[in-house]
């Protein structure tokens, strides 16, 4: 309790006026299926390789390696693809963000990168720390970077926090522009429920707010049968919902959001466990 | 002798080059700049020994001889005003990846048209331009050749200006791209006061690129050159002393022939197709650079006036790609449309085909076993541009009179020098960013008169169509050479009307008596009129129109040049032949719809000619007519149908800039009976970031780049939508990038 303390008075310090929405969005919208079933709120979670990018600390607690893909039509016909890999301790991300053209001679695209470590402290509790990127290619080019930490204790109610851009490096091109990343904190936590037989279940949620971001809340649910699960969640876009198939050491996401402005987004996800 | 020394110097350099072509950012330079780029080609070759093997734009090297693609001779090149590499600069388009306007390494914009620049490039830095991370693709900039009674009532002009809709073309510009015109003439003067000596000028502005710049063209955006304004040119004709004339040698009278043709006033009795429009001439110094400028100038002084505009290009080039994907293609098509790709209404531009349906410039052919062309030299000068698809490559090798040969395998540039010429070829291994294909590109120099060789493609893992032309049609034919792809650049530009050619007259009383010219068949397609379609399958020409023979108006100062054949009784009109001649009379005819109806757009203004289009027993395939003779008096009856937008139900939302980088500028328009909407601003997870809410049938909105939080917006890429409760508009996707 005490590192909360601390980190959240290092943090309140740190805080800035000048942060930019949106620098990080080639990560932001580079969620798995299954995250986004869940509408996002899967910071207590983070059991599997998506840790990298939802609390590194996650990674602390598996057991397994595994490499994953996902590709989402997201909003407005833009395209996003990332792979990574995660396992014990350790997990890594690549994703790109391209819009296709837009008219005859507008393109956008950048791409985004993130390593994170995962450390356990003592039963139940672990610490993690990720290091993001984002680059973008086109229609200009700009690049920077942030450290970010999390902590994760697993119990019944699994309670997780992640503090984004402790340090970073200002989103920066050539031609003077120059943006900081939005320091935040974001708070979460997971039931597991008390189910029997072949019935798996949690209810999750997670709140944002403090710092530079706006004041979020996302919330979720999955059930899975063996190898099967449904999932409903809600968060700043609206609701979402997915689906999983798992077989052997396959397994697939899908998730669907029915965006009452902009459309509907659709996201897969494949990951392969060794 | 000393051409022949540095023609081998030249020849064994270029091949040095090639080896290192691969290297840094020199993929998007094209073949003649690869090889500027490089020092070691500057080391062993003079800028002035350049210019004699390869016609280029060149900064103090804009002459009349290059530009009109005429042979040079080392008379003229010793008084060429050429100094050395270190101050040498070259004109350039340049793709950038979006409508950037920062500046650029070494280069010295003079024009802007969307993602494409025109301007200098400081031939030093040309490597350092390639490199900058804005900058896809740098093309030379190429000479481009002007294309060279009864016609106006062949097309029914006459029966437009008195039929229901009395059109003649008024409150409409016409833009002349070409070698100016003779402002003395009859049929361009007004006479306001009615005493029978004409005082004024139809000619609304007058740009002549080739003067010594003094400031006057920086209000329109370019910096060289003379614009002269409507009271300006009247002073200048009061004093008898008109400021700029059209005595181009070589081809001084084309322009005056070309503006009389489309909007000539009939003062000494022959009029245009619109001879009431205004007209904005440029006399341009034909560089694909700055026919781009030229028509982005006649735009400019159109909207400055509130008046649609129809642009008349006949000029053009076989360098390039011929598929609309070069930058002087591009930089034309963009002036059609706004940031969004929409067209512009009240724009038009109208080119000339080509005249080179006769002339076996092109061959072409799936290639998938060893195959020949045979190449015959009419000049000393020739080059050669092979286009294939990218997926395939090629080994190609060129062999000589004597039977010298060599070979360039896909990544390889090699040289050549035997006694009846020498040869540079390049055979690149990476695609073209312009179009995804390649380019082979071959240049002969020192070739002998009549000298064959022989240009063989070994197809390699994977052969596909070739396509070859050479640039200039005096420069040389293909011995298997055919008539089709034969439209030049930029006809081939994709927003264009592209016209052809067909014969409305060959015989005439002349000033030297009864004259008979060429058996062409009145109301044939006349055989030098250029065939489609375009390397890339599109169908061009979009209509065909009277090109031979045409009466139309002389210019004074050549008239002493006109062969009396040429010449008609009274000395103010002349016989000239070519698509240069029936692009006008589609121009013309434009002014006329454009005059009933000014928010037309080219896309309106091609259909409403392809629709009217006459068929006749000579008419046929559509890539020799298009749709067929042009009928002016048939497109503008079917106006009416043309004019009525259907009802919108949706509410529509414009993003008048993009990307943005201090604000974000939009239009919206409510539907009928809808008064209120709100715009959001969405983040690419969903998350709005911001909302307006937006009151009236239309108007304009401004976002400052902040959510509604109060924080700034990265750059990146946003969602904008107008919602009502009729709906929501289109999701129009907005990169903020600073």
């Amino acid at each position: 309790m005490r590192a909360l303390v601390v980190l959240a008075a290092v943090f309140a310090l740190s805080l800035s006026v000048q942060a930019y929405h949106g620098v990080d969005m080639a990560l932001e919208v580079a969620h798995s299926a299954r995250a986004v079933g869940l509408g996002g709120a899967m910071l207590a979670v983070a059991d599997d390789e998506w840790a990298v990018l939802y609390n590194p600390a996650g990674l602390a607690g598996l057991t397994r390696w595994g490499l994953t893909a996902t590709h989402a039509q997201q909003f407005g016909d833009v395209s996003v693809t990332a792979v990574g890999a995660g396992g014990p301790w350790l997990g890594g991300m690549l994703s790109v963000v391209d819009s296709g053209p837009i008219g005859d001679n507008l393109r956008y695209m950048s791409v985004g990168g993130a390593l994170s470590v995962g450390i356990p402290l003592w039963e139940g509790a672990s610490v993690g720390a990720r290091a993001r990127a984002v680059r973008a290619v086109a229609p200009g080019e700009e690049m920077g970077w942030s450290i970010d930490l999390g902590v994760l204790w697993r119990g019944r109610v699994t309670v997780g926090l992640l503090a984004e851009a402790l340090w970073s490096r200002n989103v920066a091109a050539n031609g003077g522009y120059s943006a900081p990343w939005p320091r935040g904190i974001t708070a979460g936590a997971a039931l597991e429920l008390p189910l029997r037989g072949p019935f798996a279940g949690r209810l999750t949620a997670s709140v944002e707010g403090l710092g530079e971001n706006p004041f979020t809340i996302r919330a979720g649910g999955e059930l899975w049968m063996q190898d099967l699960a449904l999932r409903a969640g809600v968060g700043p876009a609206g609701v979402a919902f997915g689906m999983s198939a798992r077989l052997s050491s396959l397994q697939f996401d899908w998730a669907v959001q029915p965006h009452q402005v902009l459309g509907t987004a659709y996201r897969g996800t494949l990951t392969v466990r060794f | 002798m000393l051409h022949r020394l540095w023609g081998l110097v030249l020849v064994l350099v270029l091949a040095t080059v090639g080896l290192g072509a691969a290297e840094s950012h020199t993929s998007r330079l094209d073949p003649v700049l690869q090889a500027l780029s490089s020092p070691e080609f500057r080391t062993a070759v003079s800028p002035k020994q350049l210019v004699e093997t390869i016609a280029l734009a060149w900064d103090g090297v804009r002459l009349p001889p290059l530009h009109l693609q005429e042979e040079i001779t080392p008379a003229q090149l010793s008084v060429l005003p050429i100094g050395d590499w270190e101050d040498a600069q070259v004109g350039v388009l340049v793709l950038t990846h979006n409508e950037y306007a920062g500046p650029l390494p070494g280069f010295q914009v003079q024009g802007r048209h969307g993602p494409v620049l025109t301007g200098l490039a400081d031939v030093m830095s040309l490597r350092d331009l390639a490199g900058h991370p804005v900058v896809a693709f740098v093309e030379a900039a190429r000479p481009v050749a002007p294309r060279l009674d009864v016609s106006v009532a062949e097309i029914r002009a006459d029966q437009a200006w008195t039929g229901p809709r009395e059109t003649t073309g008024q409150g409409v510009i016409v833009g002349i791209v070409d070698t100016g015109i003779d402002l003395l003439h009859p049929d361009f003067r007004i006479d306001r006061t009615g005493d029978g000596q004409p005082e004024g000028t139809r000619v609304l502005a007058l740009w002549d690129q080739g003067q010594s710049y003094d400031g006057s063209a920086f209000g329109y955006g370019f910096n060289y050159g003379r614009v002269y304004t409507r009271s300006q040119l009247e002073s200048a004709l009061a004093a008898a002393n008109p400021p700029s004339r059209d005595d181009t040698p070589g081809h001084g009278g084309h322009g005056t022939h070309v503006a009389g043709i489309a909007a000539g006033g009939g003062a000494a009795g022959l009029s245009g197709v619109a001879p009431d429009a205004e007209l904005v001439i440029v006399k341009t110094t034909f560089s694909t650079d700055r026919v781009v400028d030229a028509v982005e100038f006649v735009f400019q002084v159109a909207s400055e006036r509130g008046l649609p505009a129809v642009v008349n290009l006949s000029l053009g080039t076989h360098s390039g790609p011929h598929d609309g994907t070069s930058l002087f293609d591009r930089g034309i098509s963009q002036l059609l449309v706004d940031n969004q790709q929409r067209n512009i209404p009240g724009r038009a531009v109208v080119v000339a085909a080509g005249n080179e349906g006769d002339k076996k410039i092109h061959v072409g052919a799936g290639v998938h076993t060893t195959t020949t062309w045979d190449l015959e030299a009419r000049a000393s000068t020739v080059e050669v541009e092979l286009w294939h698809d990218g997926e395939a490559s090629f080994a190609v090798t060129v062999s000589a009179p004597g039977g010298e040969s060599v070979t360039a395998q896909p990544g390889q540039t090699v040289g050549l020098n035997t006694p009846s010429g020498n040869v540079y070829l390049d055979n690149p291994l990476g695609r073209d960013p312009r179009n995804n294909d390649k380019e082979i590109y071959l240049a002969l120099s020192n070739a002998a008169q009549h000298s064959q060789w022989a240009i063989t493609l070994d197809p390699l893992a994977q052969g596909g169509r070739v396509d070859a032309w050479v640039t200039r049609e005096q420069a040389g034919r293909f011995v298997q050479g055919d008539s089709t792809f034969t439209i030049s650049e930029p006809a081939t530009a994709h927003r264009v009307i592209a016209v052809g050619a067909y014969t409305t007259k060959n015989t005439w009383q002349s000033a030297d008596g009864p004259h008979t010219q060429d058996n062409y068949t009145v109301g044939a397609l006349a055989p030098f009129s250029s065939r489609g379609p375009t390397r890339d399958g599109r169908p061009k020409p979009d209509v065909t129109a009277p090109g031979a023979w045409i009466a139309a108006p002389l210019s004074s100062p050549v008239e002493g040049h006109v062969s009396g054949w040429l010449r008609l009784p009274g000395g103010d009109y002349r016989m000239q032949a070519g698509t240069s001649m029936s692009a006008p009379h589609v121009a013309g005819a434009a002014a006329l719809l454009l005059s009933v109806e000014e928010s037309l757009d080219w896309e309106d203004i091609a259909e409403a000619l392809r629709e009217s289009a006459r068929k006749d027993q000579h008419t046929g395939s559509v890539n020799r007519w298009g749709a067929g003779k042009l009928d002016a008096a048939a497109a503008v009856e079917l106006l009416p149908d043309k004019v009525l937008p259907p009802p919108e139900e949706k509410p529509q939302l414009e993003l008048l800039q993009n990307p943005v980088n201090t604000e974000a500028p939009m239009r919206y328009h409510l539907p009928e009976g809808t008064h209120r909407g709100r715009i959001h601003v969405y983040d690419l997870t969903g998350r709005r970031i911001f909302t307006r809410e937006v009151t009236g049938q239309h108007g304009d909105i401004q976002w400052g780049l902040h959510t509604d939080w109060n924080r700034m917006v990265g750059n990146g890429l946003y969602l904008v939508v107008l919602v009502t409760d009729q709906g929501a508009s289109e999701i129009q996707r907005l990169v903020i990038h600073r």
